[in-house]
């Protein structure tokens, strides 16, 4: 039960950029997550959150130490690691129907298959009525949720998911942190959450990895060990938001980053 | 209703007055070698199957010009769209090529004549094949390979442009989704790549036949021709039959706007996600 899913050692991550300078983009990374566990991570903009996903996803390479799926190296992407971008994702010329299916198309099902597995997905994020909809006809909220079905459609081991809900309103945004949940009670995934939303950690993580800023390296892990569902006036739960957003804040107080945290100001205070 | 009616009879009207001032300065001028009048060229238009001062029919000029624009665009397809995808997939060859082809890119097709001249003087299908004389060899002799080159060369940069740029643009993130679905790198081709650049690749088709149709005169103006278009305009023009030339001219506008529609078509119908999503 608790041999870990995810394991990341001693990750480092540099990037050449375009002037010959190396950018550390992760610095010395390692944590284990495992068997149905939820986490969060947390950190400032541009602290590597997404380039650390993305090498859990094997779909960037790293600089040093190793990430193992159940023990096995991580190279290239597959199909047991899912993943949910921070960036619009769904194929603009596929129905949502066929987005969704998209994973279950790939692995060479038949198209009645394929059909059934859309309609269960369409389902469980409340999108039955828009199978033939395409991607455009949707608002930013439903399709995150089209991309969240086409991610579970695939059956992942681990659901890897970066700032999936960044860029919607705090309401919607709140809404579909409560219904993310309600899916994990029955289609029980191993989460890697990633988010600049302190108080969207505290709500739904297992442990919260909080950040420092770039090169990224983990400051800390906290367990959160308020029972679900969460109740954002319960006083522990403002104390560890308090907790972190102070961390996260003495980090970007550095005059170094200031200027990093200006660009994209914390979200937290939703 | 009023409102609908005249935004109707807008696109009208510029059209109405150079018509109009096409007949007034027909009249004035009272020569038919310079500006013929409208009745004389509808007339012509009218009766495509007659037998124009010995150069054939308008309409038959008509068909063997549009059997060279497209088979000349048909090799350019075929070369440009692979080639161009592949360079957009592969950056390696992208970078092998790209500089290469981007030198011929600049020179505008007509200034090949000589050379194309030079190498394939009247050569055509016909005598590339070895055809027997007889009917097929009368049609092939038609196509001569001077000709092909030339809308072969106008039509090629258009698509091959649009082929490369179509794949290199496509969103990585789309990919990447693919990627994680456990997608392998036939279905990263087939579904994602080649989707995602057909926009741009139609596009790429659309420009390139309206450029090999606009190569048309130049490349019918080419010694050994003694049919099409461009061969009825210029040839009209040394009988000093400017009824025919301005014929010849409406019939290439028209075809090429034909043409032109029925791409425009297709982007109308099958790519209106491009537009819709952001
Ligand atoms: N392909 C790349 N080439 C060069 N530098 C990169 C590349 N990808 C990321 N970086 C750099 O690595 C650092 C971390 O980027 P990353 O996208 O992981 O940040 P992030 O924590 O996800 O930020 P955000 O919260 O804004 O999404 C940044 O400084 C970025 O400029
Ligand atoms: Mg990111």
């Amino acid at each position: 039960m608790n041999t870990p899913v995810l394991s990341a050692r001693n990750v480092h991550k540099h990037f050449l950029a375009g002037h010959g300078e190396t950018i550390q983009a992760v610095n010395d990374v390692s944590l284990d997550v495992v068997e149905n566990e939820f986490i969060c991570i947390v950190g400032p903009s541009g602290c590597g959150k997404s380039t650390f996903l993305r090498m859990a996803a094997g779909l960037e390479s790293l600089s040093q130490g190793e990430i193992l799926y159940r023990n096995q190296p991580v190279r290239a992407p597959r199909r047991e690691i899912g993943m949910v971008f921070q960036e619009y994702s769904l194929l603009p010329w596929r129905t949502v129907r066929d987005n969704v299916s998209l994973g279950p198309e790939i692995a060479g099902r038949s198209r009645a298959e394929r059909d059934a597995v859309a309609r269960e997905y369409l389902a469980l994020v409340n999108l039955g009525d828009f199978a033939s909809a395409m991607p455009h006809e949707l608002s930013g909220g439903m399709r995150q949720r089209v991309a969240i079905a086409r991610a579970l459609a695939n059956k992942p081991d681990v659901l890897l998911m970066d700032e999936p809900f960044g860029a919607l309103d705090a309401h919607t945004r709140i809404l579909l942190q409560r219904e993310l949940l309600r899916i994990r009670e029955h289609h029980k995934t191993t989460i890697v959450f990633v988010t600049h939303g302190v108080d969207e950690a505290v709500y739904l993580a297992d442990r919260v990895v909080v950040m420092t800023p770039r090169p990224g390296r983990i400051r800390t892990v906290l367990p959160v060990d308020i029972p679900r569902p969460r109740d954002r006036a319960d006083p522990a739960y403002a104390r560890l938001t308090a907790a972190i957003l102070d961390m996260l804040d003495t980090e970007t107080a550095a005059p170094a980053t200031a200027k990093e945290e200006e660009s994209c100001p914390s979200q937290a205070s939703m | 209703m009023q409102h609908k009616l005249l935004s109707l009879c807008l696109p009208l009207l510029a059209p109405c007055l150079f018509f109009l001032f096409w007949e007034y300065a027909a009249t004035a001028i009272d020569n038919e070698l310079i500006l013929p009048p409208l009745e004389q060229i509808i007339a012509l238009l009218a009766h495509p199957g007659e037998n124009l001062i010995s150069m054939g029919t308008l309409a038959g000029n008509i068909g063997i010009s549009m059997v060279r624009v497209l088979s000349g665009y048909a090799l350019a397809v075929m070369i440009g769209v692979p080639l161009g995808v592949a360079m957009g997939y592969y950056g390696g060859l992208f970078r092998l090529l790209n500089a290469f082809l981007g030198m011929f890119r600049p020179i505008p097709p007509l200034a090949w004549v000589p050379l194309v001249l030079a190498w394939f003087g009247v050569a055509s299908l016909a005598t590339l094949a070895n055809l027997p004389r007889g009917e097929l060899y009368f049609y092939c002799n038609n196509l001569k390979l001077s000709m092909l080159f030339i809308i072969f060369i106008g039509a090629l940069f258009p698509v091959l442009t649009s082929s490369v740029h179509g794949v290199r643009t496509v969103n990585r993130t789309l990919i990447d989704s693919a990627r994680v679905l456990g997608a392998t790198e036939k279905d990263i081709f087939l579904k994602i790549l080649l989707p995602a650049a057909s926009p741009s690749i139609v596009n790429g088709l659309r420009i390139g036949l309206g450029v090999a149709w606009m190569c048309l005169v130049s490349a019918e103006m080419l010694p050994g021709s003694l049919s099409g278009v461009g061969y009825l305009i210029t040839h009209a023009y040394t009988v000093g039959r400017t009824d025919v030339v301005i014929a010849g001219m409406i019939s290439i506008s028209a075809v090429g706007a034909l043409l032109d529609f029925g791409f425009q078509w297709i982007e109308k119908r099958k790519y209106a996600w491009k537009q819709l999503s952001r």
